[in-house]
This record gives C-alpha cells, structure tokens and sequence, in this order.
C-alpha cells in the first residue's frame, strides 16, 4: 500500500511520454549542408504526448542529415523541442515534402507526428 | 474570523507571495561580475520566472551534478563543455531537459512550475535565445553551484 504514490507517478510518467523510435542505423551526416532553405509558411507540428510546435514562415534551416524516415533540417532562428514530460532539444525530419517527425538530438531517435505539408525554399 | 482579521488577510496573502523569492542583485546589476566565458565552452542560463508553488524549490542539476536552486525569479548560469547535457529537477518527479550545446554559444532554459499528483514538478524548458535574453532581465543572480 505505501507504494501507492510510486506506483500511480511512475504510471503518470509513462503515459505521458512521447513514443520514440530507435533508428536501425545512425544518422547520416550530410558533407554539404552549406544550402540554405527558408520555411515558406507556418507549420504547426502535433506529436503524441507532446505540445504542439509552430515553426515560423521565414526561418532558415539547413539539412544535417538524411535517417530512414527522410531528411534532418536543423535551424539557428527558433528552438526547437518536444516538449512532453521530459523536454528533449530536436531538428525536424521532412519526406516528399512533408514534415514527418522529430529527430532528437541527444538520444538520436525518431518521434512520429502527424504528417503535415512543409515548403522549403532553397535560398535565403 | 473578526473583522480585524479579515483586515489583515491581504497583508498575510501577498506576503506568502513573496517567501522563498530570489533576493540577489538582478541581472543588470550582476553583468559587470559575470565571468567571461572561456572559448572551449558554452554557457546555459537558468531561470525560474514566477512566483507560482513558491514553496517548491528543488536543486537543479547538469549531468547529475548540483548546480543550483530553482528559487523563483532568480537566475543562474553554468559553463559547460560542448557536446550532449541533461538539465533536471526533481519534486516527487524528476523532469528532464536533453540538449546539445557547441563552443560560444548561450542557450537559455525557464524552469516552469507544472501540476503534480501530490507536489508541484518543475521543468526545465529550452527557450528561444531571444525569448530568454529578454525574460531574464527581471531574475535575481542566485549563484551556482559550481
């Protein structure tokens, strides 16, 4: 019975962590990640047990890599996080022009979100 | 409850605001003090912005190492070597901030008080470098535990 309250936290903390997915191998680093693409337009990124994230038209991003889901865009101009129970700092993974997930930068796994359309413009 | 009680419940109400809040000299006033930052590091500013739960003040730690406490609208910073950190603290809860952090550069995390089941948790957030620049201007220098 005293181990009620750990039982019922550890329960809260397991619910609420977003499911991440461990990748079949590293990513890859991309020689060439001098070209710059500029967001066209706000995308709002939903995760599972995660808030959801705006990126904001106008930002710059550069690809870091490429995992099997698609491609890693970093950028300096906003943070970038998934924000559930714990915070884990991320770069955003895009496939055929879509926005697909997080990849998490400590742990190098994935977090699957829902599909959105994304336009990344080549050029500043 | 008298009337003269009743007077004296907002005075009792705003003072419990205030308990525990950070009491050191505010940002602008300890720059002049900051120590510069050595070029093979990063440096992470920490900051609690409100009095919310102000009871609840866990220790804030950096890869498991005790560098501060999370005292309401007081702020503190770490130098750390590049590469992967974590940022935690801990009520009946630990709540985890991962992030990187390269040589020169400033990142800022808001530790935020959040509903528990029995406690509040607090929770380091990494915000945005310009978001933090401005939020921490009206912190108290709390110290670390370096």
């Amino acid at each position: 019975m005293n181990r009620c309250p750990l039982v019922i936290v550890v329960a809260f903390v397991s619910a609420c962590s977003t499911p991440t997915v461990n990748l079949s191998s590293p990513m890859s680093v991309t020689d060439s990640a001098d070209a710059v693409f500029r967001l066209e337009e706000n995308v709002t990124i939903k995760a599972k047990h995660a808030a959801p994230l705006t990126l904001r038209a106008g930002t710059s991003w550069r690809q870091i890599g490429t995992i099997e889901q698609g491609r890693v865009f970093d950028t300096e101009d906003q943070v970038v996080i998934v924000n559930s129970f714990d915070v884990h700092e991320a770069a955003i993974v895009t496939k055929d022009h879509y926005l697909v997930g997080y990849y998490l930068k400590v742990s190098e796994t994935f977090v699957e979100a829902q599909a959105v359309p994304i336009t990344l413009l080549e050029g500043e | 409850m008298n009337a003269n009680h009743i007077k004296w419940l907002p005075v009792l109400l705003a003072s419990t605001l205030f308990i525990g809040c950070a009491t050191g000299p505010t940002y602008q006033e300890s720059t002049a003090q900051m120590r510069p930052l050595a070029a093979e590091n990063g440096r992470i500013f920490i900051y609690r912005k409100t009095s919310l739960g102000a009871a609840v003040q866990p220790e804030v730690t950096v890869d498991g190492e005790p560098v501060g406490k999370a005292k309401p609208k007081g702020y503190f910073y770490v130098d750390l070597p590049p590469g992967s950190h974590e940022i935690s603290a801990s009520t009946e809860a630990e709540r985890n901030l991962k992030l990187t952090l390269d040589a020169g550069e400033e990142k800022y995390v808001r530790l935020e008080v959040k509903m528990g089941a029995f406690v509040g948790h607090v929770k380091p957030v990494l915000v945005d470098t310009a978001v933090g620049r401005e939020e921490i201007q009206k912190m108290k220098y709390v110290g670390s535990g370096e």
